[in-house]
């Protein structure tokens, strides 16, 4: 009988019935739907009194460890949260810069944490033309800045602090424009003109904001990544400098034990985190510790010899490495997050159809059995309690 | 910030994929009840129309979104009846109603069991005929029936038992 019953399972919209009424209910709603376009001008900035108070509160949530501060640092460009991060973390942040080497820190820092937020849109196929136009200005502001802070500390004499955020935006740019990176300027229009004739809208508005982030890229690479000149001017802004050898032998000293620390450091982060990663990202974070110990091997070298002004150079690289490897495990953590987010939670709450226990035919049947048996079982013991009743 | 109370594309998304899902079995069931094929179509999309608006309604909370859909048709179907008079599928069939539609045409052994079995489920007492029709055709478990029809999840079970019994015991006569 059941097998009868499941027959009628057969009557249903044809194929073509069922596509146009999906049609029409695709039309019907979308006046409905947001389609997010990203204007950075809709963001409040920090110059009434409202936004103030709000600066000040996070401020506070900040420092001791509120949610929505702690939330917003996870966002992107489009997320509801992100202007917290910008507008009122990142400033809150620069707030408690006290001297120029720590403000011009904080401007690489921020420089690269809109490459981050570009790659962690562009892995979610989220980066639009208009959303990586906004990263790559953000980005052009937060290395200026950065620059200008630098030429303040070599002003100032402070060839040491100048180098070391030099190097470091200099080695957090490579590393995220790596010269071997097959980027989005190798398609070719034709590919890109079919792929877009065979995609839906969303898909062509992502395409186009990866080959505009590519072309950015470009730019960017050989606006400031021009290694030969960085290094040149690092070389000589130190070697050049009335600081004798031995202070320079002990600023190189010091940066060695920096960057042993830092190493020692990471190495202990990436094991009290390693359970959470998956293999291919311990493959990734181990390669890149690595190449971090490597660099320091050399520098260890260059100290030896007398190498001063290269060993700097390199321990700096070594810390800039190891710094990378902890963004790094932030973002496999991050993305695991995400993936574990998005498979619990695929459906907004109110369509979760977690609940519909949609089934194979072939599970089905074990539960059909159960029910059936339980349906019987109150059956049994309605008739029992009747023949007992009397 | 935006703040346009509009609808994430997300949950439009979740909202396209539950009616690829459910779109035949909603149809189905208004098809069992109003024998009409072009009516049946109207009606599934009513459905998922009043649906989404149920289902993106942040004051609700729904924790069976087909059970909804349900619910909503059953609340049509009503409607619709009390402005038509009710006919039974025998009555239908005699003024040539073929519930199979075109795609039968060709299969006409399949049509005749729809027919038989058509008949016998139009024959069971109400509350029999929906829970089995529910749960064989529409496969739907208990306790969505339960969500649907207001009852228990015990009191479908047990309906569900007494109605295939009378079932088979109509189609053995």
């Amino acid at each position: 009988m059941r097998t009868e019953l499941k027959k009628l399972r057969k009557i249903k919209l044809k194929t073509k019935e069922k596509s146009a009424i999906r049609d029409f209910l695709h039309v019907r709603i979308a006046d409905d739907v947001r389609h997010i376009s990203y204007n950075p001008f809709i963001y409040f900035n920090l110059s009434n009194h409202r936004t103030m108070l709000a600066t000040i509160i996070a401020a506070i949530l900040l420092l001791t460890g509120g949610g929505t501060s702690m939330a917003a640092e996870m966002s992107v460009p489009g997320d509801f949260l992100y202007p917290i991060k910008t507008e009122v973390n990142e400033r809150v942040v620069e707030v408690f810069k006290r001297n120029e080497e720590k403000r011009a820190d904080w401007s690489a820092r921020q420089a690269e944490r809109r490459l981050e937020e570009a790659n962690h849109l562009l892995e979610d196929g989220q980066l639009t033309p208009a959303n990586s136009a906004f990263l790559a200005e953000k980005f052009r502001q937060h290395v200026d800045k950065t620059n200008e802070l630098v030429e303040k500390l070599e002003e100032k004499g402070n060839i040491q602090a100048a180098a070391k955020i030099s190097a470091h935006l200099k080695y957090m740019l490579s590393e995220h424009f790596d010269d071997n990176e097959d980027d989005d300027n190798s398609t070719t229009t034709s590919t890109v003109n079919t792929t877009i004739t065979a995609s839906t809208t969303t898909s062509t508005g992502n395409m186009y904001g990866k080959l505009n982030w590519g072309r950015i890229k470009k730019e960017i690479r050989t606006q400031f990544t021009s290694s030969t000149v960085w290094e040149e001017h690092l070389k000589d802004r130190i070697s050049t400098s009335t600081i004798k050898d031995s202070f320079k032998a002990d600023a190189a000293a010091g940066v060695k034990n920096a960057a042993e620390n830092r190493l020692v450091e990471i190495k202990k982060y990436y094991e009290s985190k390693k359970g959470e990663l998956d293999a291919d990202a311990k493959t990734d974070i181990e390669a890149k510790i690595k190449k971090a110990e490597d660099v320091k091997a050399d520098a260890d070298l260059k100290l030896k010899d007398g190498k001063y002004v290269e060993a700097f150079l390199l321990y700096h690289r070594s810390m800039e490495l190891a710094q990378q490897t902890k963004s790094l495990i932030h973002r496999y953590l991050a993305q695991e997050r995400r993936d574990d987010r998005i498979t619990a939670t695929s459906t907004p709450r109110l369509l979760d159809d977690n609940n519909d226990d949609d089934e194979e035919d072939g599970d089905e049947d074990e539960d059909d059995e159960e029910d059936d048996d339980r349906g019987q079982k109150d059956e049994d013991k309605d008739n029992n309690g009747r023949g007992n009743g009397r | 910030m935006p703040t346009d109370g509009k609808i994430s594309k997300k949950t439009e998304k979740s909202f396209l994929k539950l009616y690829d899902r459910t779109a035949d079995a909603i149809f189905r069931h208004c098809f069992f009840r109003l024998f009409d094929r072009e009516l049946a179509k109207e009606f599934t999309q009513e459905i998922f129309l009043r649906g989404w608006k149920e289902l993106t309604d942040t004051t609700k909370e729904v924790k069976y979104p087909k059970a909804l859909l349900y619910k909503i048709a059953n609340n049509l179907i009503i409607d619709y009846k009390r402005k038509k008079h009710e006919e039974s599928l025998e009555t239908m069939q005699a003024n040539g109603f073929d519930p199979a539609g075109n795609n039968f045409k060709e299969n006409i052994h399949a049509g005749i069991e729809y027919q038989k079995i058509l008949e016998k489920i139009d024959k069971l007492p109400a509350e029999y005929r929906e829970v089995i029709t529910l749960r064989y055709v529409q496969e739907l478990k208990p306790k969505e029936i339960a969500a649907i029809t207001g009852q228990s999840v015990n009191v479908v079970s047990v309906s569900i038992t007494r109605g295939k019994k009378k079932l088979k015991e109509l189609l053995n006569s």
